[in-house]
């Protein structure tokens, strides 16, 4: 009796499939008293992304108690090199999120618990994580959910259901324009960034300059090349060369070595901190090349400097911030984050990206305190759009919110690379959008 | 018999066990102390994702169980299969069926044709060749070329799936059951197909290629038609799966199939147990519901969730010597032990003579762990 019988199991299975048929045309005597589907209330209501009015959110409390706020995000924790955001950041979440809770006993009178689903920068698993954090878990918001491609597999799903979706970790374009009315960016994105970058470029570099550049084969990378190229605009300075890679690849060798064949006069760049290392390293040691460098402030890291080479090799490389760096350690933001994370942390350093992990958790516990003692899912939404000129304490420019705003981050500085850390200069650039 | 039935209510029924409030709260507790994650809205989409992942991983165990031949890249089949379901049905008004279908033929086109160079590597070659596949595979969808329908690094996001109203079918389910059945129906039909293939005269011949290519070659098996016809039909299983899996994410993009997600792949039908059909079955679970019930345990014991890898490697391990045949094999050994060989074992007052009864299998053997000395009643195989 090892193998049931074959024919007979195919039969049954047969009927199995025929019932399902069946159950889906007739099951509606034993379903339609098992009404009310708790998790998804007003999914059907249409969301007008238009005006002032907010009232298709339905006045949600799940995951608010009288005691707690319950939120969730979905990072990348392990499986990825992306985990080096997830696991730098969250600490800097949990650890503001504690000291909140501890010194201020929260946020009226409740607790912030914030829940992270590792999604090893997968969208499918972004999907399953955060399917499980509002319908399993039940958390009232997401917030600071990371990654392009991650964010944009749950991003319909949160819409439909009127989840609000709080400053997504990404400087992608698609989740803020057009305006989503539950859905709010935290990053500046790509576009104003590299726009920026052109400007630069275009006020210090003499007529016919040479660009070349060097980006990652993804949004990430064409994002910041249409910024630059709008900020060239007029200019007569023009990019003659662009390079990609794809960001499975560490290694920038062949790339650098033909842009010194293109002969270009500065390299402006869109990667990750290994590959801007790697890039740095190869035009400054490998081909003796002192090409003024420019690279994305997603690589304004310290990683970055000591990638690109001990001898400092990085030296007067420029990049952008929106925050302060933690060498800054004079800075009273800083000094109070270092304490934060020494006391919260269990254990995490602080960082720049955990001084992110803070900012963003300052802005939450922001727009939560606004919402008020009868906190819900549309009056948070109403609260964050009001948000003007909130200056978090480790932010270098203020932060605007409005109905037809929903970009947190609009103003940055240059930064420079002096010794083994990034020292800011210059005005801040502001691309501010909310009169 | 019964347990067929029953299975198969279980399975009709099951989108609808968390709108009963009995079953529900029953559902939600097992949740709570395993982390399965089977209750609820959520429970009903993670038994939808097993069914994508169900027949994903049966066309590879098709593949590597029965043909022996090693597929790293598995995941880029399954891409092609997503992307053409998502083309079609971003681009076209063409019915989710016939896309998915026109995934299947086409996803089994390019598994026939990369079938071919297969048949000049063997072993770690072939493995190496498909991971190839996998790693340019996001370059490819990425193209100029190829950008206007692939929507190139962004992906193709799809509106997600809503319960059609025509027969009134919305008056009955929501869209996560609805779902459900979209991908359970032929999840099954394809599963109980595997399970007919592998039995007949193709299953067969992938047997004996398997175990010896020259033996099969002397008992007159096309030794290239049928290396070629196992990657055809593999890859048609993925892109099964890749449409639905389309369909039930409603997003792909290069991204979305990882080269660790296809070694995951291989791992699982490994732990679930090779050239079985209830192997795949376990390979899916175990694919669907590892992550919460290790993050459970990681809270119970209190060691990092980082360390699932690390977890994954030390149970693949133990399965390597407790059950070489993966999990469904361990279960066809547990069956041998009969209520009557035990009660004659109790009787006898000889545990011993149970645990050499479980070690006495083959690797164990090899080990050097077996007592062929000690006598064992009522064993037939050993």
């Amino acid at each position: 009796m090892k193998l049931p019988n074959v024919g007979l199991f195919r039969l049954v299975l047969l009927l199995a499939a025929a019932m399902m048929v069946l159950a889906i045309a007739c099951s509606s005597d034993d379903d339609d008293d098992g009404d009310g589907e708790p998790t998804e209330p007003a999914a059907e209501t249409e969301a007008p992304s238009d005006g002032d009015d907010l009232s298709f959110i339905p006045e949600d409390t799940t995951g608010i108690t009288d005691t707690e706020i319950l939120i969730g995000s979905h990072m990348p924790l392990s499986e990825s090199s992306a985990a080096i955001f997830g696991t730098q950041i969250v600490p800097g979440m949990q650890a503001y999120f504690a000291y909140i809770n501890e010194t201020e006993g929260g946020v009226n009178g409740r607790k912030i618990r914030l829940l992270v689903g590792d999604d090893h920068y997968l969208p499918s698993d972004t999907n399953t994580v955060v399917r499980k954090l509002v319908e399993q878990d039940g958390v009232f918001a997401i917030v600071s959910g990371l990654g392009t491609a991650q964010h944009t597999a749950v991003f319909e799903y949160l819409t439909e259901n009127n989840i609000p979706d709080l400053f997504t970790a990404t400087g992608a374009t698609l989740f803020t324009d057009p305006i989503t009315r539950t859905t709010f960016g935290y990053n500046p994105n790509y576009v104003q960034e590299g726009n920026a970058i052109g400007t630069y470029i275009a006020e210090n570099f003499p007529e016919g300059t040479r660009v070349g550049l060097l980006i990652q084969n993804d949004d990430f990378g064409n994002d910041g090349k249409d910024g630059i190229e709008s900020g060239l605009e007029g200019s007569g300075i023009t990019i003659t060369t662009t390079e990609t890679y794809e960001a499975v690849n560490s290694d920038m060798t062949a790339q650098v070595q033909r842009l010194r064949n293109a002969d270009v006069d500065v390299i402006a760049a869109y990667t990750l901190p290994l590959q801007s290392g790697s890039l740095i390293n190869n035009a400054r040691s490998t081909l003796d090349w002192d090409v003024p460098i420019i690279i994305s402030g997603v690589s304004a890291d310290p990683i970055t400097i000591l990638l690109a080479g001990d001898a400092g090799q990085a030296e007067g490389v420029i990049t952008t911030a929106y925050l302060t760096p933690t060498s800054q350690t004079e800075h009273p933001g800083i000094q109070k984050h270092i304490e934060i994370m020494a006391e919260y942390g269990g254990g995490a350093d602080a960082t720049n990206l955990s001084v992110y992990g803070q900012s963003v958790a300052e802005l939450t516990v922001k727009v939560f305190r606004d919402a008020g003692q009868d906190i819900n899912r549309r009056n948070v939404i109403a609260a964050a759009e009001q948000v003007r000129d909130f200056l978090c304490s480790v932010c270098l420019g203020t932060i605007n919110l409005s109905p037809t705003d929903h970009r947190s981050i609009e103003t940055f500085s240059f930064a420079i690379a002096e010794g083994d850390s990034w020292v800011l200069f210059g005005d801040l650039v502001s691309y501010e959008s909310t009169p | 018999m019964i347990g067929w039935v029953l299975l198969g209510l279980f399975l009709l029924f099951f989108p609808y066990l968390h709108t009963w409030p009995a079953a529900s709260s029953f559902l939600d507790s097992v949740d709570n102390t395993t982390g399965l994650g089977i209750g609820g809205t959520f429970g009903v989409f993670q038994m939808t994702t097993l069914g994508v992942w169900l027949v994903i991983l049966t066309g590879l165990n098709i593949l590597t169980g029965y043909s022996g031949q090693i597929s790293l890249g598995h995941g880029a089949f399954v891409a092609a299969g997503a992307y053409i379901t998502a083309i079609l049905l971003d681009q076209t008004a063409t019915p989710l069926v016939v896309a998915i279908l026109a995934a299947a033929i086409g996803t089994a086109a390019i598994g026939f044709a990369i079938g071919i160079p297969s048949l000049r590597l063997t072993g770690p070659y072939l493995a190496i060749a498909t991971l190839a596949i996998i790693v340019s595979m996001p370059q490819f969808l990425k193209w100029d070329k190829v950008s206007e329908w692939t929507k190139g690094s962004t992906g193709i996001d799809l509106p997600s799936a809503d319960v059609p109203t025509f027969l009134g079918l919305d008056r009955f389910m929501d869209d996560s059951q609805w779902l459900y059945y979209s991908v359970m129906v032929p999840a099954v039909i394809m599963t109980v197909l595997a399970w007919n293939l592998t039995r007949s005269r193709i299953g067969r011949a992938f047997i004996a290629l398997r175990d010896s290519e020259i033996g099969a070659q002397q008992m007159g098996v096309n030794v290239s038609l049928y290396k070629t016809l196992a990657f055809a039909i593999s890859a048609l299983y993925a892109g099964v799966g890749g449409g639905l899996f389309a369909y039930t994410q409603d997003f792909v993009s290069p991204d979305s199939f990882g080269i660790f997600q296809s070694i995951e792949f291989l791992v699982v039908i490994v732990i679930g147990g090779l050239a079985s059909t209830l192997g795949s079955v376990l390979a899916a679970i175990f694919f669907v519901y590892q992550d919460g019930v290790v993050l459970r345990l990681a809270e119970l014991i209190g060691f990092p969730e980082r360390l699932r890898w690390a977890f994954f490697g030390v149970g693949l391990i133990l399965i390597m010597i407790v059950a070489p045949n993966g999990v469904a094999g361990l279960v066809q050994r547990l069956k041998t032990l009969r209520p009557a060989t035990v009660l004659e074992m109790l009787r006898q007052a000889r545990p011993s003579a149970m645990i050499s009864r479980l070690r006495n299998h083959p690797l164990a053997e090899r080990l050097g762990l077996g007592r062929r000395d000690e006598h064992d009643p009522g064993d037939e195989e050993s």
